[in-house]
């Protein structure tokens, strides 16, 4: 009896195949005899668990002393490790040029309808709208200039942490429209936003971003930085949002009424409405990966 | 007598016993090959503080992780770097074990694996709960890592101890 099966694993457990026998139970036979051997050639192996187990603890503690070491040094250090360089925004995070600007206002000035969007540029939550919803907003409703976006400091992240980054990133983005540049420097901060209180707007690298996104008379700006020339404008203009009832960030008002949150759905009904139309759904023109639904009006009532 | 059940049919083998006739060692030395392309674009990137090319939107942001204190722990170098020297370590490991069959390399393959899965483990609790922003490139990585931690422990734990089928052998 000659067999093609590969060399070392039996044929058919030495019963001879008998004219009654299919070729298919012949098979499964032979199948579960392999099996069977196998299993006891496991079982029989001697394979003890003593090495694996051994290893095993010993990278459970290797992990554990790197992980310790990781959360103690990060902790301790956080405000004094040295931050990596800005990075330049990309995608979505930037500000579309075609757009016209006025100061601190988005789109065309004489816009019937206005976007107040009250932000801190520490804000994880604002540099979430700025990435993920304003891209829609202003694709969708300011760059046909339906409405102009109109943005305002809300400096409340600093009474948190103790610090004043909030307000010299306020104030270094002041100083970055002194010389026609606000929207461009609002974006880098936002492209290099680190978690609250953490080194990430401090007055050198505030000055290394105006140097990055390409300030041209960079000895004012610096002076405009370091002696907090609009720290007072800053703290003025968070005083009124506060006073005018917003007290969180990001805060959107369409048209004086503030909407009930800052995602795309939300704020486009609210424009939605003030515009007079009934929107269809249709694909925004947000490059990320965004949960929120795109929507874009499709004018089917009388305008406003 | 011929074997009957080989009549007639292709002496080709199936798709499933090609793939299961591959070397475990490669599978790992594949993984581990994966795992490094990943780290490695991630280390690039970072240590010339260029921004990562990444999908962003909800919680995910890679720059953001990329940028935060906890993606660089020890000496300011970038966890993607340790990454590079780990699944390089792993991809000679598995490659060494393919060809000499000594079942330690497949340990010790097993042992840096489970090094790296607890440590993703941190990362990902930094992630969520720290930094509040996920990188999509160090998902793949976790996942890379997963995956060769599990392949080495089940490959482990499916491989007849050498050593003592050498005694056995002895013994008789």
């Amino acid at each position: 009896m000659t067999s093609n099966r590969p060399s070392g694993r039996p044929s058919s457990g030495g019963v001879p195949p008998t004219s009654r026998r299919s070729a298919r139970q012949q098979r499964l036979a032979a199948r579960e005899a392999n099996r069977t051997l196998a299993r006891a050639g496991t079982r029989n192996s001697g394979r003890s668990s003593g090495p694996l187990m051994m290893y095993t603890i010993i990278a459970v503690a290797i992990a554990a002393v790197v992980i310790a070491g990781a959360f103690i040094i990060t902790n301790q250090s956080k405000a004094t490790v040295p931050l990596a360089p800005p990075n330049a925004p990309v995608g979505s995070a930037l500000t579309p040029a075609s757009i016209p600007v006025n100061g601190f206002t988005l789109g065309n000035a004489s816009a019937k309808h206005t976007i107040d969007i009250y932000e801190d540029f520490q804000c994880p939550y604002c540099r979430d709208f700025t990435v993920d919803t304003e891209p829609q907003i202003i694709a969708n409703y300011v760059a046909s200039g339906k409405a102009k976006l109109v943005w305002h400091d809300l400096v409340i992240i600093d009474s948190k942490t103790g610090g004043t980054e909030s307000l010299d990133a306020a104030n270094a983005a002041r100083c970055a429209e002194d010389q026609g540049m606000f929207w461009p420097y609002h974006d880098w901060l936002y492209a290099n936003q680190y978690s609250e209180g953490s080194g990430a707007f401090t007055k050198d690298r505030l000055k290394t971003v105006g140097k990055l996104v390409g300030i041209t008379d960079l000895t004012k700006f610096n002076s405009c930085v370091d002696g907090g020339t609009h720290n007072s404008e800053v703290s003025a203009a968070s005083s009124a949002s506060l006073a005018a009832g917003y007290n969180s960030t990001p805060t959107v008002v369409v048209d004086g009424t503030a909407t009930s949150g800052f995602d795309y759905a939300t704020v486009s009904a609210a424009l939605d409405k003030v515009l007079g139309v009934t929107p269809s759904p249709s694909v925004g023109a947000s490059s990320s990966a965004s949960s929120s639904p795109s929507v874009s009006p499709t004018p089917t009532a009388t305008p406003s | 007598m011929a074997d009957t059940t080989m009549a007639g049919t292709a002496s080709r083998p199936s798709l499933w016993r090609r793939i299961r006739s591959i070397h475990p060692g490669l599978v790992l030395a594949t993984l581990d090959l994966i795992g490094l392309g990943i780290a490695s674009y991630l280390s690039f990137e970072e240590l010339q503080n260029h921004p990562l090319v990444c999908a962003t939107g909800g919680i995910f942001d890679c720059n953001a992780v990329a940028q935060s204190s906890y993606s660089r722990p020890f000496f300011n170098i970038p966890v993607a770097v340790y990454g590079v020297f780990l699944s390089l370590t792993l991809f000679v490991l598995a490659i060494a074990w393919w060809r000499t069959g000594n079942y330690r390399l497949l340990l010790l393959h097993y042992g840096l694996s489970l090094v790296g899965v607890i440590f993703e483990g941190w990362f990902q609790f930094a992630q969520v709960v720290l930094i509040k922003k996920v990188c999509i490139w160090c998902e793949s990585y976790g996942i890379s890592l997963i995956l060769r931690f599990v392949v080495a422990l089940w490959v482990y734990l499916r491989t007849p101890n050498p050593d003592a089928a050498l005694s056995e052998e002895l013994a008789e």
